[in-house]
């Protein structure tokens, strides 16, 4: 009892650091547009998400963070959570079921080629084929959750994980700053962009701040998108630990279904009951709006760990063979992505 | 193994505690600002 208190206490520091970084974002955010406004200068307008990360990062790889600070920026995760749950208050159950259904369809196309593509090249550049496996998870489904699920239910080293961990962290955080500009350059909607960020970026942290740094619109998407990948890692999870059963190296599963149910991810249920309370007509217009600000503060906390988690340092010790691989893999995923969205708006009138 | 059964997992603690406080905001009217 006296060590889980002490660990909940040593949450503290980190959570309002956590706090601290991502208000500073919003607050430089006001402050730049109000002072451009008051002296009629013409500022591009930069979000609070993008400030939030970039104070994050500059902590990080600057002064640096002091481990007294480490186990409350993990709660970032849990805040991404929390924000996903309340998002579902943005979202009617018709729109869920309808862009969900879309969505589901493309990801299906997205991780089937992600990882015949992750696979090939992690064989074409000779790695160890358990490492194949988890980047492939990785870049298809769902990035870090899927490689520590992947990892335990396939006996793989926690070498590997740590290399396909920190190559998909490092492609996140390149695609955090990409994706918008390409995003721009091209024209995309917010709905043409929400749904690339959603299918194309792999951390969802990432993906939603991909996203929010679009538009609001489009991050909403992207979450919604991301969540039905996530949604898949239980079914990905389990093949690939019938085909390493199989192989003779990992244990067998006992019990598909309990297997299922552990790996699936419980915010998607938190997401759909927000979500079907919401097309309910169960809150009015005061509590939505309450119910939307408290998924923005989940996400700017999240936004704010992303930052601070983010080392640039180590993400140059890592071996340059699984990070090619990687790097080459989300070059042609979010190629394929980008023309899955523009053949889904063509087809579907997003 | 037994203690791993009852550990609630972050995922379920983040949609414990979204749903306590979308509770909070309906049952007594906690407005939360931007």
């Amino acid at each position: 009892m006296k060590e889980k208190l002490r660990a909940a206490f040593g949450l503290i520091p980190g959570i309002l650091l956590l706090i601290a970084v991502g208000y500073a974002g919003k607050f430089l955010e006001r402050t730049i547009n109000a002072y451009a406004k008051t002296h009629h200068l013409v500022f591009p307008n930069i979000e609070y998400v993008l400030w939030a990360i970039v104070i994050g990062l500059v902590i990080t790889n600057t002064v640096g963070v002091s481990r007294f600070f480490a186990s409350g920026i993990r709660t970032y995760e849990f805040f991404l959570k929390v924000g996903i749950v309340f998002l579902g208050s943005r979202f009617l159950l018709g729109d869920v079921l309808r862009l969900g259904g879309l969505s589901l369809i493309l990801v299906a196309i997205e991780i089937t080629a992600s990882l015949l593509l992750m696979t090939w090249l992690g064989r074409l550049f000779g790695l160890n084929p358990k490492l194949v496996s988890l980047l492939a998870v990785g870049s298809g489904v769902c990035g870090v959750s899927a490689i520590i699920a992947t990892q335990g239910a396939i006996d793989a080293e926690e070498e590997d994980s740590t290399i396909a961990i920190a190559a998909i962290l490092t492609l996140g955080a390149v695609a955090l700053f990409t994706f918008p500009l390409i995003g721009h350059v091209l024209h995309l909607s917010d709905k043409m962009f929400g749904l690339w960020a959603g299918l194309g970026v792999d951390n969802t942290a990432e993906a939603a701040a991909t996203g929010a740094m679009f538009s609001d619109a489009a991050g909403k998407l992207a979450v919604l998108v991301k969540t039905c990948r996530n949604a898949t890692i239980g079914f990905i999870v389990l093949g690939y630990a019938i085909y390493w059963a199989k192989q003779g190296m990992a244990k067998q599963i006992e019990n598909k279904g309990t297997f299922l149910w552990k790996k699936f991810p419980k915010f998607v249920l938190g997401f759909l009951v927000i979500s079907i309370l919401a097309s309910a007509k169960e809150f009015d217009k005061a509590q939505l709006a309450s119910l939307a600000n408290a998924s923005r503060w989940a996400f700017l906390l999240t936004f704010a760990g992303i930052g601070l988690r983010t080392d640039i340092r180590a993400m140059f010790k890592q071996g340059a063979r699984p990070f090619l691989v990687g790097a080459i893999g989300e070059v042609g995923i979010a190629l394929l992505t980008l023309g899955l969205v523009f053949g889904a708006n063509h087809f579907f009138t997003l | 193994m037994e203690a791993e059964k009852k550990r609630i997992s972050l995922d379920t603690w983040a949609v414990i505690v979204a749903l306590v406080i979308a509770f909070l905001v309906v049952a007594i009217n906690v407005r939360i600002p931007w």
